[in-house]
């Protein structure tokens, strides 16, 4: 158990190494100025999941919703870059969010559900630009990694 | 042989039917045995054939009455009746020995008559046993008392073991289904409860898996914002969490409720308002999404006694049905309301959902039956019905004012 802990602090350490070198890179690279649309019918999520990734990206603007009606009407009248969604929500799902907005321009998207199912991939419109299943909870420091590439790849 | 009565006695249908050809089968054999019993013997006895006859015909009409009848109060009766009837054959048969100083022969043929019968339903093992057991007794008594010709005893002999050859051979004939339906009844039914059980928690799990996720999540952000400025006193996070907690802890105490159903007999004194009090907080975040109205119309809030998890199951799955029902149409509410018989208490769950096709009716309550997805299991209605007749009530569908509704009706006591 001492050497698994050992192992695991070391393991811990070099995370830490590798979030900083993230957060130096974020200064400089191309993420400056680019808009993400949060998207979640639970309030706590919203505000503690916005709190979490303004820490990490910084220069990021980060705009959230808590219905996804009012999310579109946003998406549809101004340039976003990237939109992070949960799947249940009132009046409209996030799947159905995700399908409405790719009608007029692909936006990537991550999904964040709270149960995960396998049919939910089958869908063609959802799977045909990058987007990624995330299940409740989410492993914080995987998700801001992939994120950030993905916002990278964003022109 | 009692345990087999008894098992015969419970109230299905199937068992009824096994056990009045039971009846019936002695209502014929026992004037016909009297009767071979006068021929071999020359003795005078008492009975006259007539009287032989009306007992036979007792047995017949007692056995066929209750196919007649269909009303369940009746039915209870007749059963009754007709072991009363039983019993006082075979009392008949013994004062009618004790007369004719013929011993307990009379008794035991009527006695292999029965147990004949009744190997009907045991096997052919416990029916070959009896026949040389009461031949030996029959052969030791007889000869004690009179002669008897060679020929008779070859002849009595042959007819008891052709008896029991025959009574097999029908058995495997046209009674194998019967016998098979009796035997597999039961274990369908103990099978369909266990798995019905697994597809209500099934889909118990998706729907939790998400309503636990959601504050996990929160309590995980919240926890990494604390890790990286531990300095710093987050109360506003600190706050989320706990509240994320409390979501989780009042979940689980909803689901208390969904445990086994190991004691069906348990009896608890509740009104509908308080099963939907354990329920509703389970589908809550359906009715939510769905933006449905539900509405309880009770007016006296009537309390009856009733098997608290037994309802608060067929409860989450009717509501459940009527959400999924309800998802396309426009208008989107659910009513429960109650009323009351002099015996029974009505719940009928009414909804403004698509409906159920007319080719559909009839397949409503068999399991694995299902129009949707196929992520559902069918088992949902069959499962209800299961439990309703357990308590020894029902679950039926109909159509109200163009509405789909079903009726959940439970005795009072």
């Amino acid at each position: 158990m001492e050497l698994f802990n050992r192992f695991n602090l070391i393991f811990k350490q070099k995370l830490s190494i590798i979030l900083l070198t993230i957060r130096k890179n974020i200064k400089g690279s191309g993420l400056m100025n680019k808009n993400i649309v949060l998207v979640d019918d639970d309030l706590d999520i919203l505000e503690s999941f916005e709190s979490y990734l303004s820490v990490f990206l910084p220069n990021v603007t980060i705009k959230t919703f808590n219905f996804p009606l009012e999310a579109l009407e946003y998406i549809k009248k101004n340039s976003v870059d990237f939109l992070i969604t949960d799947v249940t929500m009132p009046k409209m799902t996030g799947l159905e969010l995700i399908t409405e907005i790719r009608k007029e321009k692909p936006l990537p998207a991550y999904v964040v559900t709270g149960y995960f199912k396998e049919e939910l991939k089958i869908d063609p419109t959802i799977n045909s630009v990058a987007t990624k299943f995330w299940t409740k909870p989410v492993d914080l420091k995987l998700f801001v990694k992939e994120l950030t590439g993905d916002l990278c790849l964003v022109k | 042989m009692l345990s087999q009565i008894k098992k015969l006695l419970i109230s299905s249908e199937a068992d009824i039917k096994s056990w009045q050809v039971c009846l019936s089968l002695a209502g014929f054999a026992y004037p016909l045995w009297s009767h071979f019993i006068h021929w071999s013997y020359p003795f005078k006895f008492t009975d006259s054939p007539i009287q032989r006859w009306a007992l036979g015909l007792s047995c017949l009409l007692t056995a066929s009455f209750p196919m007649i009848i269909k009303n369940k109060k009746f039915l209870k009766l007749f059963t009754c009746l007709s072991f009363i009837v039983c019993i006082v054959v075979s009392l008949h048969y013994y004062y009618l020995t004790r007369i004719n100083n013929f011993h307990t022969l009379y008794a035991i043929g009527y006695f292999l008559i029965l147990s004949i019968s009744v190997s009907f339903f045991t096997n052919i093992i416990q029916s070959i046993i009896f026949a040389p057991i009461s031949l030996f007794i029959i052969y030791n008594i007889s000869y004690k008392q009179t002669f008897i010709h060679p020929f008779i005893y070859i002849a009595w002999c042959l007819t008891i073991m052709g008896s029991l050859y025959w009574v097999n051979f029908f058995k495997q004939k046209y009674f194998k289904n019967l016998l098979f339906s009796l035997k597999e009844n039961l274990k369908l039914k103990e099978n369909l409860q266990s798995s019905s059980r697994y597809a209500a928690l099934g889909e118990m799990a998706s729907g939790m898996g998400h309503e636990i996720n959601n504050p996990l999540m929160v309590i995980n952000t919240n926890l990494e914002l604390l890790k990286i400025n531990p300095t710093l006193k987050n109360n506003k996070s600190i706050v989320a969490m706990q509240k994320s907690i409390e979501k989780i802890s009042e979940l689980t105490k909803g689901l208390k409720n969904f445990q086994n159903i190991t004691n069906l007999h348990e009896q608890n004194k509740i009104s509908t308002l308080l099963i939907l009090n354990e329920v509703l907080p389970i589908l809550n975040p359906k009715i939510e999404t769905l933006k449905c109205q539900i509405d309880l119309i009770d007016k006296n809030n009537q309390i009856f006694i009733a098997n608290k998890k037994v309802l608060s199951q067929i409860f989450f799955n009717l509501i459940n049905n009527s959400l999924d029902a309800i998802e396309k149409s426009n208008k989107k509410s659910i009513a429960i309301k109650t009323e009351e018989d002099s015996s029974f208490v009505f719940i009928h769950f009414t909804d403004t959902g698509i409906g159920i096709l007319k080719e559909n009716e009839e397949k409503l309550f068999t399991p694995f039956f299902t129009t949707k997805s196929s992520n559902h299991t069918g088992l949902g209605l069959s499962i209800c019905k299961q439990l309703a007749l357990s308590l020894k009530g029902d679950l039926y569908y109909s159509v109200y004012k163009g509405l789909t509704r079903f009726t959940l009706k439970i005795p009072k006591h």
